[in-house]
């Protein structure tokens, strides 16, 4: 904070005369100080603006303090009339010690300026009294005698603190833009001013920030030449390796013309032999030409140089202006991981494929690009169009309309981290993109809401661990479906296990409902549809699907998980026990049963009703162009099916009910595939005739719904046989 | 163990003080006044600095530095005297582990009957008797007596015995951790003059007590303690300690002024009689040599009443003068005006940065350390 001392020109105040409120509020606390603050004088300014306190105060200070604060320092504090400033506190004593932490910058380097609190005023005043202050200046006084002020974990105070920053990316930038304020910033636009930076390195200094104002050349050498330091000199080294450089690769006039960011690394001594690096950048209003020729070298014709005397006089160097600049690295990768603290995070250099980079899949990818995680392939064939910004990680409805959204969004992602390699676009469906592209991925992550896509890269992707990602019709439900990593569980099984788990459990029977008024359509098309989901519950579920994405690198199991967001905007997590699935093949069918919970509630069903015959209704799915049967759930018999030694007729009491509740709930997706019995023991699972004559009656409805007939006939020790269409299996 | 802390309680001409080291507690005489308006309650702030075992407030060391009465006053009142087992708990009164006294206690035939040194000069010999018979429980707390200087009258058979010289870091048969005395006095000669012209101030005990920095081999704070010492004896305490290489154990960073800032520390008194043609207004040069043994931003407190320009002695004016020459004006604290300023005693915490006294008044019953005062 730059703040200027003027003395009081007004006249000395009774207290009952103050009129600023932070006055009288100081003054009424001296009391409570117990002596050891006591008011001296008070003064306001001719204006009657600014108020001066002039006190006495005798802080806790040791007999051997690191720096020299006295045991009685006098003070004045200034408060302005209208309250919302914090007063500022000068020191009075006149070899008060200069240069410490926590100084505030003045024009002058004396009365020496306190600056108190990290806070602004508008942070700090509903804590704020006139205790409260005083203390705190006691607290500056004893904390920086002891140099403790400082904290440990702090950075070291800069050298000189600067006006504005210099923002420095890509190091191949040769040209600089000019943004608002004292901000600068490095770019490769040849439409733009071109300049050189220059780095030196300077010998090691003492903590504490210069209190002097640096306006141009002259002053900046002054300071350094006060600390000892000869910045001509350190400077001169660079300015002739760069002139000997422009010369011989005969650089033209832009080169010559360039102006000078100085970039100077000064180690700040922290302990006796311990320092750090603090960078300050200086602008240096003047070109490479022209400081050259301060050092009595003149360019001629770009080609030859001819030596002078040197013209550093103190006019010259006094026109030659120099802004303090803060250096700031641009965001990249790096800046984005360390300050997300991800630098450590497993899999943070993963490559990573994203299938669909809708509402969750580009918020997704945001929050994890945000924090510089992984490498990324952008997959996605939809363009933006305006209502996808509503929930989109794309704002730039000006820019993205109409483009694709996976090259969209992988352009606002590498502009943001300044690297284009940080992410690729693909704008095709999944199924068009070389596999190898895929199969190359540490990891896949679907979040098409496709089933068609996370079937393909079951079916047709082989190697990368796979993870779907989607959310229910109503939004309110995230669904997170992730592999193990050696594949044992695909995506599919647990995409089947999923449906079974909203029939089994009550909370999640509403999971996939939804309202017909839930739908919009965008456009005229069949397909045009989206759902009427606000933008914070994608805020939301994309947030946990990034932070729950980077703990599955973390962990080797399957999962299947959902998260609900309630009306009190709480969020409850369901997760379920990973099923086995057993898997039988024929010709070009494969078929898979669930065994903890299908085979062995059936078994177990068997054993009870022995020694008769009984059976039951299979439920799954049938994925006919994978040629995949799912076998998940069972009905077991009806009450009124007839169970005898050698018989067994299937019900029918209930099952409509049923049938149509499991189609609800999982939105369709599992329905009836066939029917089970049991054949009584020492029996062979051979078809019987009666068998034979139900599975033809299976068969033809099968071929009515397209769909292969399904009949599984169990017996002794929980085997079974299936019976697929007339293949024995 | 809390902070470590030097404390100098007001209480008037007379002393009270408490040195917290990092595992010991160590009062160093007392003149606790009965409380009433203006009068620091010095028992309540002791109880609430020092540790309690078994609900029994203790101080791991006390130290009697000669027994006059500003040196002991109410000392029945306040300290246990007799074996720990027979402690009256309403009482509150204060353990002492081991007692430091020098031999003048049991050599004195001038202490009155039931007065507060007959009260401590019974215990010296009842804890005198246990090491004299070899009782068993003479090392326990509370029955520990450590004789400090030579013994005159061989009244301190078998008792142990630190002598001017030597370094002290144990009591109670533990270290002292990063902590230790230097005892400087009383010497053998005083010892026997005191015992010869019946004056208790001879036989005064003076230490440098000194706080080690964490590193433990520098010195974070060094104190000087003098008791009521006059010049005599500390020209023989710069003297010996000159001589014996021990130029260190007269430095201070704190000096309590001998004597209640009277000018026996600098010269013989009267001070000045011009009608007996009296003057011993120069101080003696041993003494001002004493002060300059002063180390950076080195404080003096004089244990007195106020310290004003009259012709009071003690305290002296023309000492406050002295030691105002030597340390400059803030750095010289009197434990009355501390406390008419600021209410409380005067406090140093010590730490690696040296003593830092503590004017400032904090929170304390909001914080939950301090109790508040009785409500009626």
């Amino acid at each position: 904070m730059e703040q200027d001392y003027k003395e009081p020109s007004g006249e000395k105040l009774n207290v009952d005369k103050l009129k600023n409120e932070h006055s009288r509020q100081i003054i009424s606390s001296i009391s409570a100080f117990d002596n050891t603050i006591k008011l001296l004088e008070i003064s306001n300014s001719d204006d009657g603006y600014r108020e001066f306190i002039y006190i006495n105060i005798l802080p806790d200070i040791p007999n051997n303090p690191i720096n020299d604060i006295r045991q009685e320092e006098n003070l004045v504090i200034i408060t302005s009339v209208n309250n919302q400033n914090l007063p500022k506190v000068y020191a009075l004593r006149k070899d008060f010690p200069v240069g410490l932490p926590h100084t505030n910058i003045t024009k002058d380097e004396r009365p020496v300026s306190l600056c108190l609190f990290e806070e602004t005023f508008e942070e700090l005043k509903h804590n704020w009294s006139g205790s409260f202050f005083l203390e705190s200046i006691k607290n500056w006084l004893e904390l920086t005698a002891i140099d403790a002020l400082h904290q440990e974990d702090q950075h070291l105070e800069p050298f000189i603190i600067g006006n504005g920053g210099m923002i420095m990316g890509n190091n191949t930038h040769k040209f600089f833009d000019k943004l608002s304020g004292n901000f600068y910033k490095s770019t490769d636009n040849p439409v733009k001013k071109s300049f050189h930076k220059i780095f030196i390195s300077i010998s090691p200094l003492e903590n504490g920030v210069v209190h002097q104002r640096v306006d141009n050349l002259f002053d900046l050498i002054e300071l350094f030449s006060s600390k000892g330091v000869d910045f001509k000199d350190f400077l001169k080294q660079r300015i002739l390796e760069l002139g000997e450089f422009g010369l011989s690769l005969n650089k033209g006039h832009d080169f010559w013309e360039a102006i000078l960011f100085i970039n100077v690394q000064i180690p700040i001594i922290r302990y006796e032999d311990l320092t750090e690096p603090t960078l300050v950048c200086f602008k240096v209003d003047c070109t490479l030409g022209e400081m050259l020729n301060m050092y009595g070298f003149t360019i001629l014709g770009a080609k030859d140089i001819h030596h002078t005397d040197e013209k550093f006089s103190e006019e010259n160097l006094k026109a030659i202006e120099v802004e303090i600049l803060n250096p700031i690295p641009n965001l990249d990768v790096e800046w984005a991981r360390k300050y997300s603290d991800t630098e450590n995070g497993k899999g943070i250099d993963n490559k990573i494929s994203l299938v669909g980079v809708g509402a969750l899949g580009s918020q997704f990818f945001m929050n994890l690009a945000r924090n510089g995680f992984g490498n990324w392939n952008l997959i996605d064939k939809d363009v933006l169009l305006p209502h996808n910004f509503i929930r989109h990680a794309s704002t730039n409805i000006e820019k993205h309309t109409s483009l694709n959204k996976a090259e969209a969004l992988s352009k606002q992602a590498n502009e943001l981290l300044s690297d284009n390699d940080f992410s690729k676009s693909f704008p095709i469906p999944v199924s068009s993109l070389d596999k190898t592209t895929l199969e190359e991925s540490d990891i896949i992550v679907d979040m098409s809401t496709s089933i068609g896509a996370e079937r393909y890269l079951v079916n047709e992707i082989e190697g990368p661990r796979k993870l779907s990602s989607f959310l229910n019709p109503s939004g309110t439900d995230l669904i997170m479906l992730t592999e193990d990593n050696e594949g044992v569980f695909p995506l599919d099984t647990l995409e089947v296990q999923y449906y079974k788990e909203l029939i089994q459990n009550p909370n999640l029977a509403n999971h996939l409902v939804f309202e017909q008024s839930g739908k919009i359509r965008y456009a005229r098309g069949c397909r045009d549809i989206t759902s009427k989901i606000p933008q914070e519950n994608l805020s939301i579920f994309s947030g946990i699907s990034a932070k729950n994405f980077k703990k599955k690198l973390s962990s080797n199991n399957a999962d299947i998980e959902i998260w609900r967001l309630d009306e009190l905007q709480s969020v409850r997590h369901f997760n379920f026990a990973i099923d086995n699935w057993h898997k039988v093949s024929i010709s070009d069918w494969t078929i898979l049963i669930n065994e903890d919970n299908l085979l062995k509630i059936i078994s177990s069903h068997r054993k009870n009703k022995l020694p008769n015959e009984t059976g039951g209704i299979l439920i799954g799915t049938v994925d006919t162009y994978y040629k995949k049967i799912y076998v998940a759930h069972t009905i077991l018999s009806p009450k009124d099916s007839i169970e005898r030694p050698t018989l067994f007729i299937r019900g029918i009491d209930g099952v409509s009910n049923e049938l149509i509740r499991i189609s609800q709930i999982t939105n369709q997706n599992l329905k009836y595939l066939g029917e089970w019995h049991s054949h009584p023991r020492y029996c062979s699972l051979n078809m019987s005739e009666d068998d034979k004559i139900q599975f033809a009656e299976l068969t033809r409805e099968a071929e009515l719904n397209g769909q292969p007939a399904l009949m599984l006939i169990l017996g002794d020790n929980s085997e079974f046989q299936i019976y697929l269409n007339n293949f024995k299996i | 163990m809390g902070k470590k802390k030097v404390k100098y309680y007001p209480v008037g001409n007379g002393d009270t003080s408490l040195l917290k080291t990092k595992n010991a507690n160590i009062i160093t005489d007392c003149n606790i006044r009965e409380v009433k308006e203006d009068i620091y309650d010095v028992k309540k702030d002791l109880v609430e600095e020092l540790d309690k075992r078994d609900d029994k407030p203790y101080t791991d060391l006390f130290i009697l530095t000669h027994h006059d009465k500003d040196h002991c006053l109410n000392f029945k009142k306040h300290f246990h005297t007799g074996k720990v087992s027979s402690y009256d708990t309403d009482d509150e009164k204060i353990i002492i582990d081991e007692l430091w006294v020098n031999e003048y206690i049991l050599g004195d035939e001038n202490i009155s009957d039931d007065s507060d040194a007959d009260v401590i000069r019974k215990e010296v010999k009842r804890r005198r008797n246990l090491y004299k018979n070899n009782d068993s429980s003479k090392d326990e707390r509370g029955n520990r007596l450590v004789l400090i200087g030579y013994d005159d009258n061989n009244n301190f058979t078998n008792v142990p015995q630190h002598i001017p010289g030597q370094i002290v870091n144990e009591i109670n048969g533990n270290t002292l951790e990063k902590f230790e005395f230097f005892i400087h006095a009383p010497f053998k000669a005083d010892v026997i003059e005191s015992n010869a012209v019946a004056d208790r101030n001879m036989s005064s005990i003076v230490y440098q007590a000194r706080f080690s920095k964490t590193n433990g081999t520098d010195f974070a704070c060094r104190i000087l303690h003098g008791g009521d010492a006059d010049h005599y004896r500390w020209a023989t305490i710069k003297e010996k300690s000159e001589k014996n290489d021990n130029k260190d154990a007269l430095e201070w960073d704190i000096f309590q002024t001998p004597h209640h800032c009277s000018w026996t520390f600098f010269n013989d008194t009267p001070y000045k009689d011009d009608d007996k043609g009296i003057d011993n207004s120069e101080p003696k040069q041993t003494s001002l040599d004493i002060l300059n043994y002063k180390l950076t931003g080195a404080k003096v407190v004089a244990t007195s009443k106020l310290v004003v320009d009259d012709e009071d002695n003690p305290p002296h004016y023309s000492a406050r003068n002295e030691y105002v020459s030597v340390v400059g004006k803030t750095n010289f604290e009197n434990t009355q005006k501390f406390y008419d300023d600021h209410k409380k005693p005067i406090v140093f915490e010590v730490n690696d940065y040296g003593a830092t006294l503590k004017r400032a008044a904090t929170a304390a019953i909001g914080a939950g350390i301090k109790k508040p005062s009785r409500a009626g």
